[in-house]
């Protein structure tokens, strides 16, 4: 009888590629499912990133990840099971991972490799220490981390739709591309304009239009940031990029969802911004979270009911 | 639904095509062009072993004999772990062989010993939903085994691709396989609804020697009701790595 290798394989091996890069789609599904000032989010984000520099890694050979200080776990690396009792393999730690892939990977730059690192020391401060790092970091990371994401996933023949999803991988391109784009910058000179204009004025005109910028900068009309160039409130307006999350809160509905600025504007000095790039380029390009409270009567209530024929059937022709 | 159609014939039902051949030669490039091929009373005088390293190199499943012999039983006939044991005579739901394994076995043999009237192999092809569902939306559908395979219980996607780059491994199993995400379980659940509505075709192996062998990476295969009198049905079932 001719028999051959088997094509078929029971299970693959823990630090295989395709097993590595199938974890980093889990925690992705993972902390897609969280808000972005969640500090769940930011923690679950590291996670994925150390799967994708792993299976980036063992994309080249699972033995760059076996821990070379006890040869059975390069044994273990290449597919046999050492002999050595008690064994428990050991793999090199996630710095070594990303120095490794910073030479073996041309567009895994310096400046990717240093980002990766700040992103993973926050993770051990959330892990092994009394910090809260993701309750401070605002989601300012989220273009150089799907920037370094994509580089890793372009070297293993993938791309971010895989791991993030469609939709979130549009709103990562937007991000990066927005980040990238020097041009944008140009609206620092813009700012400091409007500062000096700022600055000019009496301290009444100031006090006046402070107050009346804290009126109109109410948070059902966008998000409320402080104008980066007098410092007033301000709103920021955008696109959905996710759906509504509805949750009960002390019996209440409490509705959030995601945004991606588009627009902003200080009535206090009068700056406005518009497009991504711009607004990345002046630290107010993360997404953000609109919430809304309601009444669970008012929630649920038909819309009917306030239909001033409510009751008769649907308007006709008869 | 088939039976005992002239060979050299066609079938065609929603896409899935299958070639009914006699003649050996030529039947890859018709099996990698349809996923599936019936071969009619192919080689009846020879043993399953000799009549299937004809058709290919027989893959060493991990626990399981080259040739399996493959009878109707009573759910309590036999065990959990099977789906017989699960099932018992009734349908068995379109799957894929081993779908629970990181890499299933690539063609699935199925060589008519002992026929039986009425009951049918139902054939799926997997490309057809693919293309429903999508390359991409399948890919990002975890699912895991319902059982540990020594000791864990690993991450699989509906579609692998394969490590050509260039094709795709399709697995589906409503019993061995359990989505392990909240995507894995809304994807799997939108497979569930068009496998419970997308017609099959029904082959019967009913002549010593039928055989039929399957692209156990694109086709879902599974099989109808077994009638009181088709009891003694025996399939012989052998798995290859590559076909010749």
């Amino acid at each position: 009888m001719k028999t051959s290798s088997s094509t078929a394989a029971k299970i693959l091996h823990p630090w295989a590629q395709g097993t590595l890069l199938k974890k980093a789609q889990r925690y992705a599904e993972d902390m897609l499912a969280q808000s972005r000032n969640d500090r769940r989010f930011g923690l679950l984000s590291t996670f994925v990133l150390e799967f994708l520099g792993r299976a980036a890694l063992a994309k080249v050979s699972p033995t760059l990840l076996a821990d070379t200080k006890d040869w059975s776990n390069l044994y273990f690396s290449l597919g046999f099971t050492p002999t050595a009792t008690k064994f428990i393999p050991r793999s090199i730690p996630v710095s070594t991972v990303f120095e490794r892939l910073q030479v073996i990977l041309p567009d895994f730059t310096p400046e990717l490799h240093g980002f990766a690192a700040k992103h993973l020391s926050h993770r051990n401060e959330e892990l092994h220490a009394g910090g809260n790092p993701f309750e401070v970091v605002e989601t300012t990371w989220l273009a150089s981390y799907y920037r370094t994401c994509r580089v890793l996933l372009t070297s293993m023949g993938e791309s971010l739709e895989l791991v993030f999803g469609p939709a979130e991988a549009k709103v990562a391109k937007r991000l990066i591309e927005a980040s990238e784009d020097e041009s944008a910058k140009a609206v620092l000179k813009a700012i400091h304009a409007h500062k000096m204009q700022w600055q000019s004025k009496t301290a009444t005109e100031a006090s006046k239009l402070a107050s009346q910028a804290s009126n109109w900068a109410v948070r059902v009309s966008g998000h409320r940031v402080s104008c980066p160039a007098c410092s007033n409130d301000a709103l920021l307006t955008g696109a959905p990029i996710s759906a509504p999350q509805v949750k009960l809160n002390d019996d209440l509905i409490v509705e959030t969802q995601e945004y991606l600025p588009s627009k902003f504007e200080c009535i206090a000095c009068q700056l406005k911004i518009a497009g991504l790039s711009q607004l990345s380029a002046t630290n107010l390009g993360m997404p953000f979270t609109k919430t809304s409270t309601y009444d669970p009567a008012e929630y649920y209530a038909p819309q009917d009911q306030h239909d001033e024929y409510w009751g008769y059937e649907d308007d006709n022709n008869e | 639904m088939w039976s005992g159609d002239p060979p050299g014939r066609r079938l065609r039902s929603c896409g899935i095509v299958l070639c009914i051949v006699v003649e050996q030669s030529n039947f890859v490039d018709r099996l990698t062009q349809d996923g599936c091929i019936l071969l009619t009373r192919f080689l009846p005088e020879l043993s399953s072993d000799e009549a299937f390293a004809r058709l290919g190199m027989l893959d060493r499943i991990e626990g399981l004999n080259a040739v399996q012999t493959l009878k109707p039983s009573h759910k309590d006939q036999t065990t959990p772990n099977t789906y017989s044991g699960n099932f018992g005579n009734l349908c068995f739901p379109l799957h894929t062989d081993l779908a629970h394994w990181a890499v299933p076995p690539r063609y699935v043999a199925l060589r008519c010993i002992l026929g039986a009237c009425g009951v049918t192999t139902r054939l799926l092809d997997g490309r057809l939903l693919i293309e429903t569902i999508g390359i991409d939306a399948l890919r990002r559908a975890l699912v895991q085994p319902r059982r540990p395979l020594r000791n864990r219980r690993q991450l699989l996607c509906l579609l692998e691709r394969c490590k050509s780059g260039t094709d795709h491994i399709l697995r589906w199993d409503t019993l061995f396989l359990t989505p392990a995400s909240p995507f894995g379980e809304r994807i799997s659940s939108i497979v569930l609804e068009y496998l419970s509505h997308e017609p099959t075709i029904d082959v019967y192996l009913e002549q010593p020697g039928d055989t039929l062998i399957i692209d156990n990476w694109r086709i879902l295969h599974g099989r109808s009701s077994i009638p009181e009198n088709a009891s003694r049905r025996h399939i012989d079932r052998a798995y290859l790595a590559e076909v010749l």
